[in-house]
């Protein structure tokens, strides 16, 4: 179908890792004729998993290893992130409250906010598989060039 | 993350350029924590940053305190419109000193 991809991406779970990352998905999206919004939110929300995956899965380990799957269509895009580390269930994570600006401890908030659906699952080699899914917006958006 | 930086009115201009992500997270809280000395007025231009994620807000927050603590002053100047998003969608844009351009942000510290 024209519109529709699928394809995979693997990066070290190193945090100088997720630019490449991000333009890999971008390219894919703008290809199938999403706009800006919708290709910043996914951008967003997946430097905040890749962010947790580093940090919290792997503790900081930068040897370890994680894949992408990226599923477009017309209609919606999910990248499905796949890592063996420790488990991560966003559904089971409150985070704080935003009553109090503070410095850290947004990344799940902000996935869930820019996403229309985050799910996760145990990944079949241990740790955990999440899925980000984002509909394209309705109507024209704004085509912005990438600095 | 590019970085350049000028004196206009009395205030430090630094221009940030491309993603305020984790991985540019380490450069800009030293350079924050350098250019905020006792006192400074600072100015962060944020017309080209194509990206804020939850590490760069939490270092915004940082920063602000940090200024407060020294008796500086820092503003956030020009954010695209997703930039300024992250910042709502977090709410600290309750806390830190935002303005639609470099001209208002320059005459806020000045004030």
């Amino acid at each position: 179908m024209p519109g529709s991809a699928t394809d995979s991406f693997s990066l070290a779970s190193r945090v100088e890792e997720i630019d490449g990352a991000r333009l890999w998905l971008a390219a894919h999206m703008r290809a199938a004729g999403y706009g800006d919004d919708d290709v910043w939110a996914l951008e967003l929300a997946l430097t905040e998993a890749l962010a947790n995956v580093v940090h919290h899965a792997y503790g900081g380990d930068p040897t370890q290893r994680i894949d992408l799957e990226l599923d477009v269509s017309p209609s919606r895009t999910t990248v499905t992130i796949t890592d063996s580390g420790a488990p991560f269930d966003p559904a089971a994570y409150e985070p704080a409250p935003l009553d109090t600006p503070r410095s850290g401890g947004y990344g799940v908030h902000l996935m869930r906010e820019v996403m229309d659906e985050v799910g996760a699952s145990a990944a079949p080699e241990g740790g955990t598989q999440l899925r980000l899914t984002k509909y394209r917006s309705p109507g024209i958006q704004p085509r912005r060039s990438r600095s | 993350m590019n970085v350049s930086t000028e004196e206009r009115g009395g205030a430090k201009v630094v221009r940030l350029e491309g993603a305020l992500d984790v991985a540019a997270a380490l450069e800009l809280r030293d350079l924050l924590g350098t250019v905020l000395e006792p006192g400074a007025k600072v100015l962060l231009d944020l017309a080209a940053v194509s990206l804020i994620d939850s590490s760069g807000v939490g270092i915004l927050v940082t920063a602000h305190r940090l200024a407060d603590a020294r008796g500086a002053a820092i503003v956030l100047a020009a954010p695209p419109g997703p930039v300024g998003r992250v910042f709502e969608l977090t709410r600290t844009n309750r806390l830190l000193r935002i303005f639609p351009s470099v001209e208002e942000g320059l005459a806020a510290l000045a004030a």
